[in-house]
């Protein structure tokens, strides 16, 4: 079945995990802009960061025939440094023109403070000046009940948002509901520990349905799994469901919701195989 | 949903038996350990999601997370 990974930062992987993700299925994968491991010095630095995302990122996944998008941001961790952040959300309008790029993402909070909630609501004014989609990061583990509400709140704040422009991540048991109901996207994080397993993340679909929702790998530098979402499909598969109701979730949604931005020139495997 | 109760069992039965014993394995070895952490918040929150396990309603993964989460305060941003 072809897949597409909504969330994940392949420029933490190595190119042969580009190479497992397409014989597994992996037709595109959309990359978030997020926090390197260590805080950035200056707005060069995430320039730097940027033309990678937007220039070499694409070519190096064509090499496995995988198609390649990405989202511009200052990451909540480094929110906290409001200067920079103002300087980098100064500087991203150079890049929402290049051809990969889907919109801002991922904002959102960290550790829920008034620094991330300032830079957040600056990313959203962004994102509404230039008629972008969001894609937002929700907190880790005892933080994330407070911050999803916290998100949501500030989302409604700002009357200029369409909820179906905006797809919230991250969601597990306790936060699928809050975004849900007021009409954004969401997605679960497949995670060996942390977050959603491809079993909670079934039991999420058997519950809430499959509608503006979708799952991701968050691959990154850190424990994670670039074929989290082949594990998914399993899952679903073992427990009875039709293929045409895994792909909807895994390959349509995707499909669905980056097609409301023009930047999103996905070639179908299907029209690829024909034009090669 | 397409399995039965039954099935679902089948499916889940020794790999939750074995998350149960693991708990537990956690939990003994912490008692045996050197100094107390019977006031800590954690081994609270613990003991708390591991009640939650014994009730009877098909809500506990959800009562379980917001266990271990902050509390939310309505109208912060006003
Ligand atoms: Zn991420």
């Amino acid at each position: 079945m072809y897949f597409i990974d909504p969330h994940v930062h392949m420029i933490s992987r190595v190119t042969d995990d580009y190479e497992r993700m397409a014989r597994m299925g992996c037709v595109a994968v959309s990359e978030p802009a997020f926090w390197a491991g260590f805080d950035r010095g200056s707005v060069d630095g995430f320039r730097d960061y940027f033309r990678q995302l937007t220039e070499f990122e694409p070519t190096r996944a064509g090499w496995s025939g995988v198609q390649h998008f990405t989202w511009m941001c200052i990451n909540a961790k480094e929110a906290e440094n409001v200067s920079l952040s103002r300087e980098v959300i100064a500087m991203i309008p150079e890049f929402l023109d290049k051809a990969n790029v889907l919109g801002i993402g991922e904002i959102g909070l960290n550790k829920n403070t008034p620094n991330e909630c300032t830079i957040f609501r600056e990313h959203v004014d962004l994102a509404m000046k230039t008629n972008e989609l969001i894609l937002i990061h929700t907190p880790h583990l005892q933080d994330k009940f407070k911050g999803t509400r916290m998100i949501v709140d500030m989302l409604l704040e700002d009357t200029r948002v369409q909820p179906d422009r905006v797809l919230i991540d991250h969601v597990e048991e306790h936060t699928v509901r809050v975004a849900r109901d007021h009409g954004f996207w969401c997605a679960m994080t497949l995670y060996p520990v942390t977050k959603c397993t491809p079993s909670r993340a079934a039991d999420i679909i058997e519950t809430y349905g499959d509608d503006r929702i979708m799952v991701n790998s968050a691959g990154d530098w850190g424990p994670s799994n670039p074929c989290a979402v082949p594990d998914f499909i399993q899952e679903m598969r073992r427990r009875g469901h039709s293929e045409a109701k895994i792909k909807k979730i895994v390959y349509e949604n995707p499909l669905e919701f980056f097609s409301k931005s023009c930047n999103f020139n996905f070639t179908p495997p299907e029209q690829q195989r024909l034009d090669g | 949903m397409s399995q039965s109760a039954e099935q679902v069992l089948d499916q889940v039965y020794l790999e939750v038996r074995a998350k149960i014993l693991e708990v537990g394995a956690s939990l003994d070895r912490i008692s045996r350990s050197s100094g107390d952490v019977a006031s800590d918040e954690r081994i609270q929150k613990l003991l708390a999601g591991i009640e939650a396990l014994g009730t009877s309603d098909d809500n506990r993964a959800e009562r379980i997370q917001l266990i271990f989460s902050d509390d939310y305060v309505d109208g912060w941003n006003q």
